[in-house]
């Protein structure tokens, strides 16, 4: 008897959890997903380049992702998205959790965790069946800047016959680990908020955007030795080494859509306050051409980073402790890497199936300087400063 | 790397002397009907927001027959102006950002009619043979 009222309890919680909505109390659902399987290697044994070396890896950019949308009513709902990422430097769990309300058909509020709006692709940066390369371009699709943060955001649409226009805002913060050099660096971002302008005429979308907060990076050894210039009197060495400060970020993008072939462009330019860190300009331009169930492209990638020289603040030849401090602080400013990146791709996508994809790429790069961060070169070892990388993808969406 | 190089350039070069369209080659011709009858008559344009923009500003819903149908292929080709690939990832970005969600699809032309009859407030296509019956109004008829 025990077992079958507990089965008859079951049969009434399961439809409610997972079978047809129908049977659920009011509440729809809509469960999706994607995954990709991504293989790549590069072609020097001596350099790494977004986690990638002369071995054939899987384990960088694979993941898979599962995301949950419960519709409490006509406008309320609440969407979960998990990622399990095979790249262990990558936090796998929730990747957003947001309730949205949609008080009218034109505006669109969220509320809780949800993807940081910097880019064209930022929704779907981890959907690759979305875009049509195997690693979306890195000069502009940075690992450093965050995906997600924790606030509010909200978007006002309207579509007239000739046209149709996006206005987003948000607000909110971010405070977790983000990726530089294959590392990860505690960063907190306070005050974020941006502006996002979006307008489609026909085939044809543009977008820009504007956001700015105020970030603090977590660089204890580099803090420790400003600290160490604050205390012996030079405050100007020591600001000029500041991990915090406030951080602009402009973006511009282009897509032009047709039956025969797309245009993609997409540019940004990110400014962290502060001597240390370089200004960003990166972007990026990819054409790509339709025949039956192919994609053939090609794309060009270019990084410029701006380096301010560091103060001249110190003296020298006057004790062998200044010396010294003197020469700490040269030695990091010289070791400031300036990526100064060209990157040329080719690749092909096969559509194979409705909700399936097969990509095949090939990347060269090239640096201006010996030094770089994005091409990780072994101390040591000679570089003739260009590398190319190989890549391979399964994309499937559910 | 060499080799492999030059085997995508040469896939890529095939690629443009291939060419082959992506619009089926039956000249088959459809027409869009919907049962919402004080909708008038529609342009190509605010067609396609219907079916992309999820119809902000229109009473009505759009519904599509499944990928790999003629007719979808024709209706994606003349009106939306898109492959059927470009409208998959075009969706799958909209699902994954909980924008807009892609149109209700149908498995056959008669399921859709069938659809229309008890579910006011839809836009649907058929193919331009169909006999029409009084509960749908044609609002775009191709002339191609």
């Amino acid at each position: 008897m025990k077992s079958i009222l507990s089965l008859k309890a079951l049969s009434i919680l399961l439809p409610a959890v997972f079978v047809t909505p129908h049977y659920a109390v009011a509440i729809d659902y809509r469960l999706s997903g994607f995954a990709r399987i991504v293989a790549g290697t590069l072609g020097d044994s001596n350099v790494e380049y977004s986690g990638y070396d002369d071995e054939l890896k899987f384990d960088q950019d694979s993941l898979l992702g599962l995301q949950g949308q419960l519709l409490l009513s006509d406008k309320l709902s609440a969407t979960a998205l998990g990622i399990q990422h095979s790249n262990s430097r990558l936090d796998s769990g929730i990747e957003w959790l947001y309730l949205s309300y949609r008080p009218t058909k034109a505006l669109n509020l969220k509320l809780g965790q949800m993807q940081s709006p910097f880019y064209s692709i930022s929704d779907t940066l981890d959907v690759g069946y979305s875009y049509p390369w195997v690693i979306a371009p890195k000069e502009v699709y940075n690992d450093f800047v965050f995906k997600k943060f924790q606030g509010i955001d909200a978007r006002y649409s309207h579509v007239a016959e000739g046209y149709s226009a996006h206005l987003e805002v948000y607000y909110g913060e971010f405070d977790d680990d983000i990726s530089v050099n294959s590392g990860q660096v505690a960063t907190n971002v306070e005050d974020l908020g941006g502006l996002i302008g979006e307008i489609r005429v026909d085939n044809l979308l543009l977008r820009a955007s504007y956001h700015s907060g105020d970030v603090d990076l977590d660089l204890p050894a580099t803090a420790q030795f400003a600290q160490l210039l604050a205390d012996a009197g030079f405050s100007r060495s020591a600001a000029s080494l500041a991990t915090a400060g406030n951080a602009g970020f402009y973006q511009l993008s282009v897509d032009y859509e047709s039956l025969a072939y797309f245009l993609k462009a997409e540019w940004i330019r990110i400014d962290l306050q502060g001597d240390f860190f370089p200004v960003i300009r990166s972007y990026y331009l990819t054409y790509g051409y339709y025949f039956g169930q192919f994609t053939a492209l090609v794309t060009y990638g270019r990084q410029e980073d701006d380096l301010t020289p560091g103060v001249d603040e110190i003296p020298t030849g006057i004790s062998p402790e200044l010396d010294q401090l003197a020469l700490g602080y040269q030695s990091i400013y010289e070791n400031r890497a300036e990526d100064d990146i060209t990157s040329w791709t080719l690749g092909l996508r096969w559509d194979f199936k409705a909700n399936m994809a097969f990509k095949a790429e090939y990347k060269t790069l090239e640096s201006d300087h010996a030094l770089s961060s994005i091409l990780d070169v072994d101390d040591g070892t000679q570089f003739d400063q260009r590398t190319s990388l190989f890549t391979m993808a399964l994309e499937w969406i559910f | 790397m060499r080799a492999l190089h030059h085997l995508l350039k040469i896939l890529v070069l095939q690629g443009v002397i291939v060419a082959s369209a992506n619009v089926p080659a039956d000249n088959s011709r459809i027409l869009v009907v919907t049962n919402n009858h004080s909708l008038g008559e529609l342009s190509k344009k605010q067609i396609k927001q219907i079916y992309l923009q999820g119809g902000i500003n229109f009473p009505v819903k759009p519904i599509n027959l499944k990928p790999g149908d003629k007719f979808r292929a024709i209706f994606n080709a003349k009106i939306i102006g898109l492959t059927e690939p470009r409208i998959q990832a075009y969706w799958a970005q909209m699902r994954f950002t909980g924008r807009i969600s892609p149109p209700l699809e149908l498995p056959t032309i008669d399921e859709m009619i069938k659809f229309l009859d008890n579910n006011p407030g839809y836009i649907a296509y058929l193919p331009a043979d169909t006999e029409i019956p009084p509960s749908l109004s044609v609002v775009y008829r191709m002339n191609y």
